[in-house]
C-alpha cells in the first residue's frame, strides 16, 4: 500500500485534478437539486470529456458529481418538498417539516454534515478493506467469476425493482445487447443485422447517454413544461438557533450518524441497491431506535441525519466491488466503468497489482472530494438555492444537445448518435411500463464476462456446471444469491402485507 | 374465467415474441464455426438467452390472470406519448441535418424548438438559448477539449 502512496500523492494533487474534483462537486449539487435532473444522466453526459483527461481526472471528476449529486438531492427535499434525486426522496419526510417550522437552515447543515460524515467514513473503510478483497479476488478462477457476475446481476435484477421479473428481464435484455458484434470467443458475428457499424458491437457510450439521459428527456417532454412558481420556503431564519446544528444536537446524532454510515456502506456494495433504498433503510432503522420516534415526520433533525448519511455513504460503499471485483454496485458506478476501460484498466483486483498508484490516487482524490464537497456545500448553499428556479423549458433543450454533442464525440459517428436515440426510446418505454433501466446497463457491462466465463468453466469441466456448487467460493455466492432472492421476496411480502392493513 | 390485466398480458406477449425473433434469428445472425462444441459455440449464450427471457415473458402472462395484479397500474401509462413521438421525430431530424449544416446552425435550430415546444414562449428567452447554448458546447467541446464536432456547409 505504502509503495504506492507517493507516486499516488504525486499523480493526484495537481491544479487540474483538484479544480476538476470541485467542478464536479459543484456540477453534482446544482444537478442534485433541480427537480428532474439526476446524477447517473450527469455522469453519462460527461463521460465524454473524461476520454480526453487522464484518468484520475477523469475519474475524480466523476466522483465529484457522484457525492455532490447524492448530497444536492436534499436540497430540494428540505426547501420545496421535492426531492432533486430519488436519494433525497426520504430526507422530505423531516426536512421539510424542519423547513416550515423556520428550521431550513438547520435541516441543509444537518444534510451537509451527514453527506460528509458518511461519505468520509464510507471512503476511509474502502481504503481500509479494499485491498484485502482484492488480494482474495486475484485466487478467483472462471468460476468463481461466473457466480459472482450472476449474483450481481441477479441482486441487481430483484433488488432494484418492485416487480423483480421485470428487473431479470431487464438484466437478460442487457446481456442479450452485449452479444451483438464479434463473440469474444470465436470472433464470429453475431445479430449485427448487415450493419457494419455493429461488428464492433453496440456501442457504449451512446447506450448509456440514450439509456439514462435521451429517456428521462422524453419523460419530461410528455407534458409541457409550464415552470410551477414553486414555494421555496424561506432558507434563513431570524432565529440564529434555527440555522445552525449545535454542537449538542450534533452530539445527540452521532450514533444515528455512524449507524446509517454502516448501513449504506453495506447497500452500497451490494449491487443494484443504490443511495434511495440507503436512505429510506438508514430512516426506518433510526426511527426504530430513537427515543422519540413520534417525532419522525414531523421535523426530525434526526430524521434528516439518517437519510442524508445513509445515502451518501453508499457513494464509498458502492466503489468497494467495482475497483476490487470489477462489478459496479449502482448505476453510476457502472457508468463510471467507462472512464476506466476507456484508458485501458480494467477495475478489479489487478489493477491492484498493475497500478495501484492510480487506485490510490483515486483515494485520495475521495479524500479530497470530501473536504472540497463541506465547504463547496457550505459556501455556495445560497447560489444552489437560486438554482431552483431555472426554467426546465431551457434545461431539457440544453440537456439533449449536450447528449447529441456526446454520444457523437465518442467515435465521431453518426451512427452512434441513431444508437443512442434508440435506447433513449428503449429507456422511455421501460420507464413507462416500470421495467428499470439499471439491471439492463449492468447486463451489458457484465454480459462479456458472463459469457467469458461461462464458457471457460465448461470447457474446464467438460462441460458440466457442478463446479459452481463444489468450488467454495463460487458456492458461497450461489447461497448469497438464493439468500438475497427470499430476502428480498419476504421484504417485499411484509410491505404488502402492511399496505393492505392501512 | 378471469379477465386478464391487459397491460401486464402486453407485457408477457412482447417479451415471449421478442424472444421468439431472437430464436428466429440465431441461425441466419450468427456465424457458423466449423468443430466448435455446443456450450463454446457462439450460438450458445444467445439461445441460453432467448430461452430464459421466454420463460420470464410466459411468467408475465401467467401473472396477468392472476389476482390483484398490477394494483394501481394504469392500464396504458402512455399519455403524451404523441408529444413524445413528435420529439423523437425531431431529435431524428436533428441528427439527419446534424453532419449537414454543421453542430452550431443545427443545433441552434434545434434548441429554439425544443424550448419552445417544452412550453417556453419568451421570444428573447428562445432567442438567447438558440444562441448562446450551441456557441458554449460548440466552444467547451472544441476549444476547451478539442474534441471536433462536425462542422456543416455554413459553419
Amino acid at each position: 500500500m505504502f509503495s504506492h502512496f507517493i507516486p499516488a500523492v504525486h499523480l493526484f494533487f495537481t491544479i487540474q485534478n483538484l479544480l476538476v474534483v470541485a467542478i464536479g462537486l459543484f456540477v453534482g449539487v446544482t444537478i442534485g437539486a433541480i427537480p428532474g435532473l439526476n446524477v447517473p444522466m450527469t455522469v453519462a453526459l460527461l463521460l465524454p470529456i473524461t476520454f480526453y483527461m487522464s484518468p484520475v481526472a477523469g475519474i475524480s471528476l466523476l466522483i465529484g458529481v457522484y457525492k455532490g449529486g447524492t448530497y444536492g438531492g436534499s436540497i430540494s427535499a428540505i426547501l420545496i418538498n421535492t426531492p432533486g434525486a430519488p436519494a433525497a426522496a426520504a430526507t422530505c419526510m423531516d426536512g421539510y417539516p424542519m423547513a416550515k417550522q423556520g428550521k431550513a437552515g438547520k435541516a441543509l447543515r444537518a444534510s451537509i454534515y451527514g453527506s460528509v460524515i458518511g461519505e468520509f467514513i464510507a471512503d476511509l473503510v474502502l481504503i481500509t478493506i479494499a485491498s484485502q478483497i482484492a488480494m482474495v479476488a486475484l485466487k478467483f478462477g472462471p468460476t468463481e467469476k461466473l457466480s459472482l457476475v450472476i449474483f450481481a446481476l441477479v441482486t441487481i435484477g430483484v433488488v432494484s425493482s418492485e416487480h423483480k421479473l421485470k428487473g431479470i428481464a431487464a438484466g437478460l435484455l442487457g446481456i442479450f445487447f452485449r452479444t451483438v458484434g464479434s463473440d469474444p470467443i470465436s470472433g464470429s458475428s453475431r445479430f449485427t443485422l448487415g450493419v457494419f457499424s455493429l461488428i464492433g458491437g453496440i456501442p457504449f457510450l451512446p447506450h448509456l447517454i440514450g439509456l439514462f439521459a435521451v429517456s428521462e428527456f422524453f419523460v419530461q417532454i410528455e407534458s409541457k413544461v409550464v415552470d410551477a412558481q414553486r414555494d421555496v420556503v424561506a432558507p434563513v431564519s431570524k432565529n440564529r438557533e434555527d440555522n445552525y446544528v449545535s454542537w449538542k444536537e450534533f452530539k445527540q446524532n452521532i450514533v444515528t450518524i455512524i449507524r446509517s454510515t454502516l448501513i449504506g456502506i453495506g447497500i452500497g456494495a451490494l449491487p443494484g441497491s443504490g443511495s434511495a433504498i440507503s436512505a429510506f433503510v438508514s430512516y426506518g432503522a433510526a426511527k426504530n431506535a430513537s427515543k422519540h420516534p413520534e417525532k419522525f415526520g414531523k421535523g426530525s433533525l434526526e430524521g434528516v441525519f439518517a437519510a442524508e448519511t445513509g445515502n451518501n455513504a453508499v457513494c464509498g460503499g458502492a466503489l468497494i466491488p467495482l475497483l476490487t471485483l470489477g462489478i459496479p454496485g449502482d448505476a453510476i458506478t457502472a457508468i463510471m466503468l467507462g472512464v476506466f476501460l476507456v484508458h485501458g484498466l480494467i477495475p478489479g483486483p489487478d489493477l491492484f497489482v498493475k497500478s495501484g498508484d492510480i487506485i490510490y490516487a483515486v483515494f485520495i482524490g475521495l479524500i479530497v472530494a470530501n473536504i472540497l464537497h463541506f465547504f463547496i456545500a457550505s459556501l455556495g448553499l445560497r447560489l444552489f438555492i437560486k438554482l431552483l428556479s431555472i426554467s426546465r423549458a431551457i434545461l431539457f433543450p440544453i440537456v439533449i444537445i449536450i447528449c447529441v454533442a456526446g454520444a457523437f464525440t465518442a467515435n465521431s459517428s453518426i451512427f452512434d448518435v441513431y444508437v443512442m436515440i434508440f435506447f433513449g426510446v428503449l429507456g422511455y418505454v421501460m420507464k413507462k411500463f416500470n421495467f428499470p433501466v439499471a439491471p439492463l446497463m449492468m447486463g451489458y457491462i457484465l454480459g462479456s464476462l458472463l459469457e467469458t466465463s461461462l464458457v471457460q468453466t465448461l470447457v474446464l469441466s467438460n462441460g458440466s456446471v457442478l463446479p459452481i456448487f463444489t468450488r467454495p467460493i463460487s458456492l458461497l455466492f450461489v447461497v448469497l444469491t438464493v439468500f438475497f432472492v427470499v430476502w428480498s421476496l419476504i421484504i417485499q411480502k411484509r410491505g404488502r402485507a402492511r399496505k393492505a392493513k392501512l | 374465467m378471469r379477465k386478464p390485466h391487459i397491460r401486464r398480458l402486453g407485457e408477457g406477449i412482447t417479451l415471449t415474441v421478442l424472444a421468439g425473433v431472437i430464436l428466429f434469428l440465431v441461425p441466419s445472425q450468427i456465424d457458423r464455426i466449423p468443430g466448435m462444441e455446443t456450450e463454446v459455440s457462439p450460438f450458445f449464450l444467445p439461445t441460453v438467452l432467448a430461452v430464459a427471457i421466454m420463460a420470464v415473458g410466459i411468467a408475465l402472462l401467467a401473472q396477468a390472470f392472476r389476482k390483484n395484479i398490477g394494483e394501481g397500474e394504469k392500464e396504458f401509462p402512455m399519455s403524451g406519448g404523441l408529444r413524445v413521438l413528435v420529439s423523437v421525430l425531431l431529435l431524428i431530424a436533428y441528427t439527419l441535418l446534424f453532419p449537414r449544416l454543421g453542430f452550431l446552425v443545427t443545433s441552434g435550430i434545434f434548441m429554439g424548438i425544443f424550448t419552445y415546444y417544452f412550453g417556453a414562449r419568451s421570444i428573447l428567452k428562445i432567442g438567447l438559448s438558440m444562441l448562446l447554448v450551441p456557441v458554449c458546447v460548440w466552444l467547451f467541446f472544441e476549444k476547451l477539449f478539442r474534441i471536433p464536432l462536425p462542422h456543416g456547409l455554413i459553419f
